[in-house]
C-alpha cells in the first residue's frame, strides 16, 4: 500500500442507486501533529464543506488563539491569518475564530506554515475524500509551498504515486523539521557532473527529497524561468 | 528563536526576483500588543509612551487618555476615559477617525526622518468596540523593496484622519501640519526582514510600545513664556535705540 498507513478509516463505496452510477471514494482521515513554533502542514484530503482554514482548523472555541497560518504565493508572497478569541482583546467577530475570516484554502497539494503559539503539540484530524485520478500540481518559477495531493509520505521522487520525476535540473527542495536544528534540509537536483555528488537528473548528496510525514509539506524552488514543472500524481482506489 | 534562525539563516535559497523581504505588522501578535490612546488630559501636546498592564509584554505605564475607539468608562485601571469631544473637538470614541501607518528604514535616524517628513509605507485602520485601542489585527503583510534578511528599524504611527473637525491628515506629519493630533513609536532594535523560505518577520521584542496621540500646538505656558521672552527682547532693542 503506497498510501501511508496513517490514512485511517479508508472505506466507503458510495452508491448512487437511483442512476445506477457507482463511484468509488476513498474516505478517511489523517492526524497531523504540529509542534510548538513553525510547522509545514497540508491536508491531502477533500474536506467537507471545504478546505478553508476556518473549516479545517476551526477556532470557535479559542483553542488555537495566538497561532498563525501563513500561505505563500510565488507572486504575491505571504499572506497570513491569526487565530483569535471571539471575546476579549484582541478578538474577532468571525465565528470560526480567525481574524481574517479563515478563508485561505489548504487544498490538496497546497502546504502552509502553522505557527503553533503554545508550548505543547496540537493534533489536527483532517477528514475527507482522497483525491483520485491524475492531478497536476503546477510548480511555478520561484518558491512554491506545496505537498502531495494524496496522503503519502516518503521519497518524493521514487514513490510511485508522488513520482516527482519531471523536475528541472537545478531545482531545489527545502524540507523543514521543527524538532531538529537547523530545521531545513536542502535538496538540489543535479546540475551536471561535479556538482557535489549529483548528476544530471539526480539529486545531491542529501539524496532524494523526503517528505517525512503525511500532512507535511515542502518548498519547491523552480529555478528555471518560463518552465513550470507539472507535477502529476495519480492515485486510484484500486491501488 | 526558530523564526529568527529561519529568517537569518535559511533564506539564502530565495534569490533574485523572489528576495523581497516581508514583515507582519499586525497588532495583537503573540507577545506584541500595543494600544493607541487619546491625548493626555493635562498635557495634550505631549506624547506619552509605554506599555500598560493590558499590553504584551505588559508594563506599568498609566495613561490619562483613553483607548481610541473606546468609551467614557470601563477602560480599566491605569487607562483614562475616551472622550467623544476631546482635545481639539475630536471624537476619540470613533475609531474611524484615525489611521495607523507603518514606517521602515535601515537606520534609526532615517526612520525618524521618514516619520517626521515622509509618508507611511502602509496604512491600516484603528479598531473600536472589543478591540478599542488596537490598530488592525488583520493588517496585510508588508512587502518591502529591501531584500530578505535586511535588518530594519520599524516605526508605528497613528494620526487623526477624520474630516470633522477638518484637521485630519494622511500621514503623521500631514495630520500635525493640519492642526490635528498624531503619535508614533520606534523600535529600539532591528529585525531582519523575513519571507522566502522563512515566514515574514514579526514585531515581537523590538521595543515598540503603546502611545498616546498629541497635538503640535505649544502648551499655553510655553506660548506665554515665548511671548514674555519676545517682549523682553523687543524692549531691550528699543532701549538700545
Amino acid at each position: 500500500m503506497l498510501l501511508s498507513a496513517l490514512l485511517g478509516g479508508l472505506s466507503g463505496v458510495s452508491v448512487m442507486a437511483q442512476t445506477n452510477v457507482y463511484s468509488l471514494n476513498a474516505v478517511g482521515y489523517i492526524n497531523v501533529t504540529v509542534s510548538p513554533g513553525l510547522n509545514m502542514i497540508s491536508c491531502p484530503l477533500i474536506a467537507s464543506p471545504d478546505n478553508t482554514v476556518g473549516t479545517l482548523m476551526n477556532n470557535s472555541n479559542g483553542a488555537l488563539t495566538g497561532s498563525v497560518v501563513y500561505f505563500y504565493n510565488p507572486v504575491t508572497l505571504y499572506s497570513f491569518d491569526t487565530a483569535e478569541n471571539t471575546s476579549g482583546k484582541p478578538s474577532t467577530t468571525n465565528a470560526n475564530g480567525w481574524a481574517s475570516g479563515g478563508t485561505n484554502v489548504l487544498a490538496p497539494g497546497v502546504a502552509c506554515w502553522f505557527d503553533n503559539f503554545f508550548s505543547s503539540n496540537i493534533v489536527f484530524t483532517f477528514v475527507g475524500t482522497v483525491p483520485t485520478g491524475p492531478i497536476t500540481n503546477s510548480l511555478f518559477f520561484g518558491l512554491n509551498l506545496v505537498s502531495s495531493v494524496v496522503p503519502a509520505s516518503g521519497d518524493i521522487i521514487t514513490n510511485s504515486i508522488m513520482n516527482l520525476t519531471n523536475f528541472n535540473v537545478g531545482d531545489t527542495v527545502y524540507t523543514y523539521n521543527p524538532l531538529v536544528p537547523p530545521y531545513y534540509t536542502t535538496y538540489q537536483s543535479g546540475t551536471g557532473k561535479g556538482f557535489g555528488s549529483g548528476y544530471n537528473g539526480n539529486w545531491n548528496a542529501a539524496g532524494d527529497p523526503l517528505m517525512t510525514n503525511v500532512g507535511g509539506g515542502f518548498f519547491y524552488q523552480n529555478n528555471t524561468s518560463g518552465k513550470t514543472v507539472l507535477w502529476v500524481e495519480n492515485y486510484s482506489v484500486a491501488q | 528563536m526558530k523564526k529568527t534562525l529561519i529568517v537569518l539563516g535559511i533564506v539564502a535559497g530565495a534569490t533574485g526576483a523572489f528576495a523581497q523581504g516581508q514583515l507582519n505588522w499586525e497588532d495583537g501578535q503573540a507577545s506584541y500588543i500595543i494600544e493607541i490612546l487619546s491625548p493626555s488630559t493635562a498635557t495634550p501636546n505631549t506624547e506619552a509612551t509605554g506599555q500598560t498592564s493590558f499590553d504584551s509584554p505588559s508594563g506599568t505605564t498609566a495613561y490619562t487618555g483613553g483607548y481610541i475607539g473606546g468609551a467614557t468608562t470601563g477602560n480599566g485601571p491605569g487607562i483614562g476615559a475616551t472622550p467623544s469631544a476631546g482635545y481639539l473637538g475630536i471624537n476619540y470614541q470613533n475609531a474611524g477617525n484615525f489611521t495607523a501607518g507603518l514606517y521602515v528604514d535601515t537606520s534609526l535616524a532615517a526612520l525618524t526622518s521618514d516619520i517626521k517628513s515622509g509618508t507611511p509605507l502602509a496604512t491600516t485602520t484603528l479598531l473600536g468596540g472589543g478591540n478599542d485601542g488596537f490598530y488592525s489585527t488583520t493588517a496585510p503583510t508588508y512587502t518591502s523593496s529591501l531584500a530578505i534578511g535586511t535588518p530594519v528599524f520599524v516605526g508605528i504611527a497613528a494620526w487623526y484622519s477624520g474630516s470633522s473637525p477638518a484637521i485630519g491628515g494622511s500621514s503623521y506629519v500631514s495630520a500635525l501640519k493640519a492642526g490635528g493630533v498624531a503619535g508614533y513609536v520606534e523600535s529600539t532594535s532591528t529585525v531582519a526582514l523575513g519571507g522566502g523560505t522563512g515566514v515574514p518577520a514579526a514585531l515581537t521584542g523590538l521595543g515598540l510600545t503603546s502611545f498616546s496621540l498629541a497635538g503640535s500646538v505649544p502648551e499655553p505656558t510655553t506660548v506665554a513664556l515665548g511671548v514674555m521672552g519676545a517682549s523682553a527682547f523687543l524692549m531691550r532693542l528699543r532701549r538700545k535705540q
